[in-house]
């Protein structure tokens, strides 16, 4: 249908327009530019200004302060402890989710029964809200009557303070984690995967490839920008997280879960220094930032190859 | 050479044999897997059917061994759950409708009227959406104070319901709309906000599923900027409500002997976005791994 009343016109832009400018676009961008004007540029010069003055939190008044912030975050040992956090974190969760994401596709990628089905059941964590992952898993993670120590103690593991020491409580959260994030990465490799041509394997197998060396040499190297592209995004994930340890530790013991948004959290609202919380709010998204930057010029440069 | 040349059956045959012990193994391993997966919601729902005395019993028992439904009772009648549930709905249903109506005429402008400053503001929009969204949030909160809107719905909905991401999204939909049937449709004297709702939407209509989907599912969600921004109870979206119920049962060291309650909200917060979810599998899993460039 779409392609016969196409054929019959004439190609390009064969009706000529009355003016230069579309006069509805100014009616129709308003909207649009109120939001950004008033939610978005607004609170980005009041978080910037914020960061480099002292900011009353009654009057909301700032005196200027230039970089006094930023030389305070240099020597604050709690950011630093969260930065390292979050690489602790990263460690755990993201690398063993992106291998396990890319078995599950591998396997889903066979001539399988139900595949679909399959795919939505380990996509269901994804789609559930964090804070009921977080209640649920906070309870099996429970020391004393959780039931991961219950089954443990059953085979004879001594019980392992999951949440409440201070080497496993970011792990953990990290193990829990891994749980969500596979169904998402599955899903993502699943189908680049399928976006393999076909030719390729059959010219493998005619030189007489088997199934692993297929895949390591025909299918990983086309694999690679996905790859590139899910690690990038579980460094950005990472660094943003926020819900879980807050529910599930409060950031503690001692700070051993605190991550850097937890951390903007703890300053910025609870001990309402919004100063020096818009600090940590910036240099935060200046990190996520250049990770998205370095994400954006790799992917483009695998997806030419 | 020849001996490669196999018949169609001849082929069928070969595959199908040498897939089977494979085959068990890799359903065996994806088994495993759906029991790993599915086995924290069971335990929370399974948990929330038990009666007290068989939570804490040890060990722990797999099926309760009497159903109870007191733990939900309790809940719909004494921590306003039912108002969180009516709040969460009008939150997400208000910032989909906003940000739709908003991404269509704004995407549409984008990618078909002529107007100055387009490859500027384009090139903003792109910018925006890798710009993270914490940065924004003392000032935003301050914002929202400032304009006596805590424990509002404006609160929950005004400020979180536009992002720059869903108006790419659109204006890269509206590039697939040819410029011929806007020509045409001018012609006959319509204007572009018919054309955008008349032509453009029927045929960009995957994407409007997309937008609705992801939006929902992130308003649905979202936790931060609601748990900031609301106090009271009455007010409190879902996920708030569950958080706040479970830390006030639950201290630092404490032991919590209310889990069937907490069990049957943190059930009752997940039930509706599952619901949908297993209804439109295929199509929830496409729009959020599609769009997963967004956290």
């Amino acid at each position: 249908m779409r392609l016969s009343v196409k054929s019959i016109q004439l190609p390009g832009n064969a009706v000529k327009r009355h003016s230069k400018w579309d006069r509805e676009a100014f009616l129709f961008l308003l909207p649009y530019l109120g939001y950004l004007t008033f939610f978005v540029v607004y609170p980005f010069y009041m978080a910037i200004s914020g960061s480099l003055s002292d900011w009353d939190i009654l009057s909301g008044e700032m005196k200027f302060r230039g970089l006094y912030y930023y030389g305070k975050l240099l020597q604050d040992s709690s950011f630093y402890g969260s930065l390292k956090n979050s690489l602790v974190y990263w460690s755990v969760q993201v690398p063993p989710s992106i291998l396990f994401g890319l078995g599950v596709a591998v396997l889903l990628n066979q001539p399988i029964h139900l595949r679909a089905a399959f795919r939505s059941i380990f996509f269901m964590p994804v789609v559930t809200p964090i804070v009921t992952l977080a209640v649920v898993w906070a309870w099996l993670y429970q020391s004393n009557g959780g039931l991961i120590n219950t089954v443990l103690s059953m085979v004879g593991i001594p019980p392992i303070p999951w949440l409440t020491s201070e080497s496993w409580s970011m792990p953990s959260i990290g193990i829990m984690k891994i749980w969500t994030d596979v169904g998402f990465y599955s899903v993502l490799f699943l189908a680049a995967l399928q976006q393999v041509p076909n030719d390729l394997i059959d010219a493998a197998k005619v030189d007489g490839a088997n199934a692993w060396q297929i895949f390591i040499n025909v299918k990983v190297p086309i694999l690679n920008p996905t790859i590139v592209f899910a690690l990038l995004m579980g460094t950005i994930w990472g660094m943003q997280i926020f819900t879980e340890p807050f529910l599930m530790t409060g950031g503690g013991p001692l700070g051993s879960s605190r991550t850097v948004i937890l951390y903007m959290y703890e300053v910025g609202f609870i001990k309402s220094e919004l100063s020096y919380g818009s600090a940590i709010g910036v240099v935060t998204a200046l990190i996520i930032l250049a990770i998205t930057l370095v994400q954006k010029r790799m992917v483009e440069r695998n997806v030419s190859f | 050479m020849t001996t490669r040349i196999l018949t169609d059956s001849e082929r069928v045959y070969r595959r199908t044999v040498s897939r089977i012990p494979g085959n068990i193994l890799v359903y065996v391993i994806l088994i495993v897997g759906t029991v790993i997966a599915l086995f924290p919601f069971y335990w929370m729902i399974s948990s929330s059917l038990k009666e007290n005395w068989e939570i804490l019993s040890f060990p722990p028992t797999l099926w309760p061994h009497t159903l109870t439904f007191t733990h939900y009772q309790s809940v719909l009648s004494t921590i306003g759950i039912v108002r969180a549930f009516i709040n969460s709905i009008v939150v997400v249903a208000s910032r989909v409708f906003i940000v739709l109506m908003v991404a269509l005429i704004t995407g549409y402008s984008l990618a078909k009227l002529r107007f100055p400053g387009r490859e500027v503001l384009f090139v903003l929009v792109l910018a925006l959406m890798m710009v993270p969204g914490q940065i924004y949030l003392i000032p935003l909160f301050l914002l929202v104070n400032h304009y006596g809107w805590i424990d509002t719905y404006a609160a929950l909905i005004i400020p979180g319901a536009i992002n720059s991401f869903s108006i790419f999204l659109m204006r890269q939909a509206f590039l697939s709309v040819p410029n011929d049937y806007i020509d045409a449709a001018l012609v006959d004297g319509a204007g572009h906000f018919r054309i955008l709702f008349k032509i453009g939407l029927p045929m960009v209509a995957p994407m409007v599923l997309t937008l609705v989907l992801v939006n929902a599912f992130w308003s649905w969600n979202d936790f931060i900027w609601p748990f900031i921004v609301i106090v009271r109870d009455e007010m409190s979206t879902l996920p708030v409500l569950l958080a706040r119920f479970a830390r006030l049962l639950t201290g630092p060291v404490g032991r919590n002997i209310r889990y069937g309650e907490v069990m049957a909200a943190a059930t009752l917060t997940s039930l509706p976005i599952l619901v949908v979810f297993l209804l439109i599998q295929r199509m929830f899993v496409e729009s959020l791994t599609m769009t997963g460039l967004k956290g």
